[in-house]
């Protein structure tokens, strides 16, 4: 590591640990410990009694079994979607219009929506979660499939390409790279909306309920301790789907 | 980049083919009372009631206090991203000490810090305003800093052969090459915004579009529930055309350029 | 192996329209093409040479007059006329092998044969050893070999190139000449119909060389080049015609030889 990626990363440093020094002193001399600002030992404490209950493990599969469904059922029904509106002007037009009303409403109006219509069940948080994965799935396949360039298309006629080989051998492939940056957004939203699910719907498990029965009870100390698991999870399968991405990108110039 | 779906006049028409035939199926399964599930609104129904809220003043007031909300928290938030964008942009040193606390935070979904600022703000107005500037003040700083940082150096360098001054350079160079970034993160911001601000009523409310939404529900009526989806689309809509509107016009040298 | 192909273009006149203005783009064209010739079409920039491709290849369809391919109209693009572009076209997503055969995928031909064919196509060009990478981590050059690989894998009747060697740097492009013609006669003699700006290609590689002006496009002269293969390019006969050519476009070469008696 050469000497000025050093300093770069000492200085990125140096903010958190000024951080971490103040919240340390800051609760050094309460005779009355405030209970939003716990000491760092009793997050560091409760952290370690939490993981030794299993408690944070079995949370978190609950909100990641969620996730998952969500997410597939949100990317496949993106998927069809936005290929067929990429595909057909007709069909674009068909469901377009529709399409960006529904999405001028912001996810989490739909949220009493569905609690009348399918109760506070899991179903009803799975299809939450599926319908804030399918916008952008929706909207990154639909500009793919647009962006074939004229140049291959007139290559794949040349060969005398029928519609389906078209699709499977030009079409798809030139789309790939949107298509894997909609994947990768719409796991993003996903992992977000679990958390929105487990706040907003009665709860039944779930690292998103873990950190609301937190605030309810006031214990900022877990509050902390689920936000910064949250924030972990959030970024390691953010990094899986670049990394993913990467891998099936490689012909890229 | 702007993703939407075309709308021309053909579109139009095509386009309101399945909404309408849905809402005609809809009149015709309660005219004939094929269900008698509760759950089920016809058009109608939702129709009036959108127009005796209107008039007992109830959606106005609500809209109104939602909106002044949204406009409130946004400005908050996305003038502190633009400022925290821009100086990342601009000063190497300034994102080395910011950057990872900048970006580690911002691995925690939006949603995740309404327990934490509840706990440490309250539930009242002032939690409101300051979850939805939180929520704006990422994608804003994003936003601009990838536009700092995109602008071509054959432009900066323009600016340091006429010796400019930092605040020249700013004003005159960097600000107005990093604007249509800007833009797009202020549209960004503005729908976040709004699912920001039916998140907090939803939880810590008594008044406002998210709160009236919450209560319909409590109380069974899908007719008001669908009447203030209908009014947070429509707000929603309108806003984004004003923010079009305010891009367009200061964006207007950009067609000729392109 | 035989290759048919007779291409006559029969009095052809395309006009291009704007705001119902018709301007011409090309006027009166007569061309007839034997199997296994080399021609070359050599013009100013706007002359409709590229045009005059196009409506071979079948990639644009409207005009008057007739474009026969042994008798028959030509009604759209097809595997019996091969075609290079100027930027390559390979897909980038796919490998070398891959690409070259792409003109033989679906054919009832089982995967065996399929390879063979590559992989003589991919020696006939000189990209044998190359079969698994991928376009972005070609040369230029290679790149178009690739290209010319993928065209004749399906034994076409006509190849059709578009400045084929236009994207290449000046070295690359003289080397890719010899190239070219060396495929040429490796692969049989398919009748080859080439775009090009540049006299010298022209005369090295072709049996005759079209020569369209521009405004309308119309043919102003065909100079037949009957010199021996492989040509040099220091020849005088080569330099006269190179000579005859540049003339009509009001240029001269510079003056090597003359003669005063």
């Amino acid at each position: 590591m050469d000497l000025q990626k050093l300093v770069q990363k000492t200085r990125g440093l140096v903010i958190p640990l000024v951080i971490l020094i103040v919240w340390w002193l800051a609760t050094r001399n309460d005779a009355h410990p405030s209970p939003i600002l716990p000491t760092p030992e009793k997050v560091y404490a409760s952290l370690l009694s939490l993981l030794n209950e299993g408690k944070i493990a079995a949370n978190l599969q609950q909100s990641l079994a969620k996730v998952v469904k969500g997410f597939l059922v949100g990317i496949v029904a993106g998927f069809i979607l936005g290929t067929l509106m990429g595909l057909s002007r007709t069909v674009e037009k068909l469901f377009g219009p529709l399409f960006n009303a529904v999405r001028q409403v912001p996810i989490l109006g739909w949220i009493p929506l569905l609690i009348l219509w399918f109760g506070q069940t899991e179903l009803a948080k799975v299809i939450f979660i599926a319908l804030g994965a399918l916008y952008p799935m929706t909207l990154n396949t639909f500009d793919g499939c647009r962006q074939l360039k004229r140049e291959y298309l007139e290559v794949a006629q040349v060969f005398e390409y029928g519609r389906l080989r078209l699709l499977w051998r030009f079409t798809l492939p030139s789309a790939l790279p949107a298509i894997l940056a909609g994947i990768r957004v719409s796991m993003s939203e996903a992992w977000l909306l679990v958390i929105g699910a487990e706040i907003f719907f009665k709860a039944r498990g779930g690292i998103g309920d873990m950190m609301w029965e937190a605030k309810e009870r006031v214990r900022m100390d877990v509050v902390f301790i689920t936000i910064l698991i949250i924030g972990l999870i959030g970024y390691l399968l953010n990094h899986a789907m670049t990394l993913l991405e990467s891998r099936l990108l490689r012909w890229r110039v | 980049m702007k993703k939407q779906f075309a709308t021309s006049a053909s579109t139009l028409f095509l386009g309101f083919i399945i909404p309408t035939l849905i809402i005609i199926s809809m009149e015709i399964v309660a005219r004939f009372g094929l269900t008698t599930n509760q759950l089920f609104v016809p058009p109608k129904l939702i129709f009036e009631t959108f127009s005796d809220l209107l008039k007992s003043g109830d959606l106005p007031r609500n809209l109104a206090i939602s909106t002044l909300r949204v406009t409130t928290g946004f400005i908050i938030g996305a003038f502190a991203g633009l400022v925290f964008g821009a100086a990342m942009g601009i000063s190497r040193t300034f994102e080395d000490y910011a950057g990872p606390l900048f970006h580690g935070l911002r691995q925690i979904p939006v949603l995740a810090w309404i327990p934490l600022l509840m706990l440490w703000i309250g539930i009242g107005e002032d939690f409101k305003i300051w979850f939805i500037a939180v929520t704006v003040f990422y994608p804003m700083a994003l936003n601009t800093s990838e536009g700092v940082k995109g602008i071509p150096m054959s432009i900066l360098e323009v600016g340091h052969v006429f010796e400019f001054n930092r605040l020249k350079q700013f004003w005159t160079i960097i600000l107005p090459a990093a604007l249509p970034s800007i833009f797009t993160g202020l549209r960004l911001s503005l729908s976040i915004a709004w699912m920001a601000v039916v998140g907090a009523e939803l939880v810590a409310a008594s008044e406002g579009i998210g709160y009236m939404m919450y209560t319909g529900r409590q109380q069974f009526q899908l007719d008001t529930v669908m009447v203030c989806i209908i009014a947070i689309a429509l707000a929603g809509y309108g806003m984004s055309l004003v923010m079009e509107w305010i891009e367009a016009f200061c964006l207007r040298w950009r067609r000729t350029v392109e | 192996m035989e290759h048919t192909g007779t291409l006559e273009i029969n009095n052809l006149n395309k006009r291009f329209k704007v705001n119902g203005d018709a301007t011409p783009v090309l006027e009166n064209i007569n061309l007839t093409v034997k199997p296994g010739e080399f021609i070359s079409i050599i013009g100013p920039s706007g002359c409709g040479k590229t045009t005059l491709l196009r409506l071979i290849i079948g990639l644009e369809n409207s005009y008057e007059g007739e474009i026969l391919l042994d008798g028959k109209r030509i009604t759209g693009p097809g595997l019996n006329r091969g075609v290079v572009f100027q930027d390559h076209r390979l897909l980038p997503w796919l490998s070398v092998e891959r690409n070259v055969g792409l003109g033989l995928e679906g054919k009832r031909n089982g995967n065996g044969n399929r390879k063979q064919i590559v992989q003589e196509h991919l020696e006939l060009v000189g990209l044998q050893g190359f079969e698994k990478v991928h376009p972005n981590q070609l040369s230029g050059g290679m790149a178009q070999r690739a290209a010319i690989a993928r065209a004749l894998v399906n034994q076409p009747e006509i190849l059709l190139l578009d400045e084929p060697l236009g994207a290449l740097d000046a070295l690359t492009r003289m080397y890719m000449q010899q190239e070219l013609e060396k495929i040429w006669q490796r692969g049989k003699h398919v009748t080859m119909i080439m775009i090009t700006h540049d006299v010298e290609e022209a005369v090295y590689l072709s049996d005759k060389v079209v020569i369209m002006s521009s405004r309308p496009g119309t043919i102003k002269k065909i100079i037949p080049v009957e010199l021996a293969r492989p040509r040099v390019r220091a020849d005088y006969d080569f330099m006269k015609l190179k000579e005859e050519i540049l003339e009509e476009f009001h240029l001269h070469a510079e003056k090597v030889f003359s003669y005063a008696i």
